[in-house]
């Protein structure tokens, strides 16, 4: 508390004080001269001191700018080979499906549970999915719209409460496949939002959120009866996001990434569980 | 009025020879320029208020600088280098900014 007191206290540095009021003060003496030469001196240090720190600052601004050109170069690699290695392993679960199919052909059980494993494939993302469906687009209103009064404008754009609500709809109107962006949405996807961003999969997607769900010609009628769009009308009137519903005769949809089993074991699997890492 | 030229002189000086900063002090330079400042803004205000002297600027100046770098350098050691910067400015910015005021209340009477 002292401390703070003394820095905030507005007695500046106690030593002038000190040294003001004992030493006498003798006018055009030698003294005098030689102060203002050590002051100057001091000073002209302080200036060099300045100047360098600015030089520093003025020749490191290139680098740090070639070092942030260089990060965002590896970072795009990286997403290269990251999208890359996606599209392996979707291709690897196709022949796997292939390769499940061709063994268990002839059994009648055996090929009910193929039945099922390939509809289960289809909401958990495990495979890549395509057919015809609708996109809604959800664009964040221009900074410059006018909001009613009492409208928080910190929420006048679109939340991960928003697109949660959206793929809900999607999926209660019989959505098949749905992606945000180009991250597919499976039945364990997160989508939250992370400080400005919205996470689909722990993924960062941006602004225009394009929600495509695979779900026949007649998604788009059923998607209009769900409640969520009074919702998005709501928002729009309010908030002024806009929210466009397409058709889409086509979509392609790409895996998602499945979650590793970690704890759970298929019923009637005896064998103790090794703990993981050990 | 001579001062004002010395401090000119000096960020000339170092903007035209741009010495090289050897590594090692480079983390320090940020901390070493406000403490600099801080001695300035220090003496500026006790020569307004004719309490100026050459010996105190110099111990203060050659203090805050070594001590405000020693600060740094402890704080480096034990891996809170970065927390320790942050309260060495604040400090020395809060200084700053008291000498100013009196400045301004000495120059201006306001």
């Amino acid at each position: 508390m002292a401390l703070a007191l003394e820095i905030l206290g507005d007695d500046g540095d106690p030593g002038y004080r000190l040294v003001g009021r004992h030493l006498p003060r003798r006018p055009h003496s030698v003294r005098e001269w030689t102060s203002s030469f050590w002051a100057i001196l001091l000073i002209a240090v302080v200036g060099l001191i300045l100047g360098v720190a600015l030089a520093q600052a003025r020749a490191r601004a290139p680098e740090v700018a070639a070092a942030r050109a260089e990060l965002l170069t590896r970072v795009a690699t990286l997403e290269g080979q990251n999208r890359q290695l996606r599209g392996l392993i979707d291709d690897e679960r196709l022949t796997l499906t292939d390769l499940q199919g061709a063994l268990l052909t002839g059994d009648a059980a055996a090929e009910s549970i193929l039945a099922r494993s390939t509809s289960l494939a289809l909401t958990s993302g495990y495979r890549r999915a395509v057919g015809p469906g609708i996109t809604v687009i959800l664009r964040d209103p221009p900074s410059t719209a006018q909001l009613p009064p009492g409208a928080d404008p910190s929420l006048a754009r679109v939340l991960d409460a928003d697109l949660q609500d959206v793929v809900n709809g999607l999926w209660a109107a019989g959505a098949e496949a749905i992606t945000i962006n180009t991250q597919r949405v499976a039945a364990t996807t997160a989508i939250r939002q992370a400080g400005g961003a919205i996470l689909v999969g722990y993924r960062p997607v941006l602004a225009p959120y394009r929600v495509r769900a695979i779900g026949g010609d007649d998604l788009a009628a059923r998607f209009a009866e769900q409640p969520v769009t009074q919702q998005l009308t709501a928002l729009g009137e309010d908030y002024g996001i806009s929210v466009n519903v397409l058709p889409s005769t086509f979509l392609t949809m790409p895996g998602a990434s499945v979650p590793s089993v970690v704890h759970a074991r298929l019923y009637g699997d005896l064998a103790p569980a090794e703990p993981p890492g050990g | 009025m001579i001062a004002v030229i010395g401090l000119l002189l000096g960020v000339a000086a170092g903007l035209l020879l741009d010495p090289t900063v050897p590594g090692w002090v480079q983390p320090y330079l940020p901390i070493i320029v406000v403490a600099a400042l801080d001695a300035v803004f220090g003496a500026l205000r006790a020569s307004l208020e004719g309490e100026f002297s050459d010996r105190v600027f110099l111990v203060s100046f050659v203090s805050n600088i070594a001590v405000a770098a020693f600060i740094v350098f402890i704080g480096d050691q034990l891996g809170v280098g970065a927390q320790l910067s942050t309260g060495v400015v604040v400090v020395l910015a809060m200084r700053i900014f008291v000498n100013v005021a009196a400045i301004r209340r000495s120059l201006f009477k306001a």
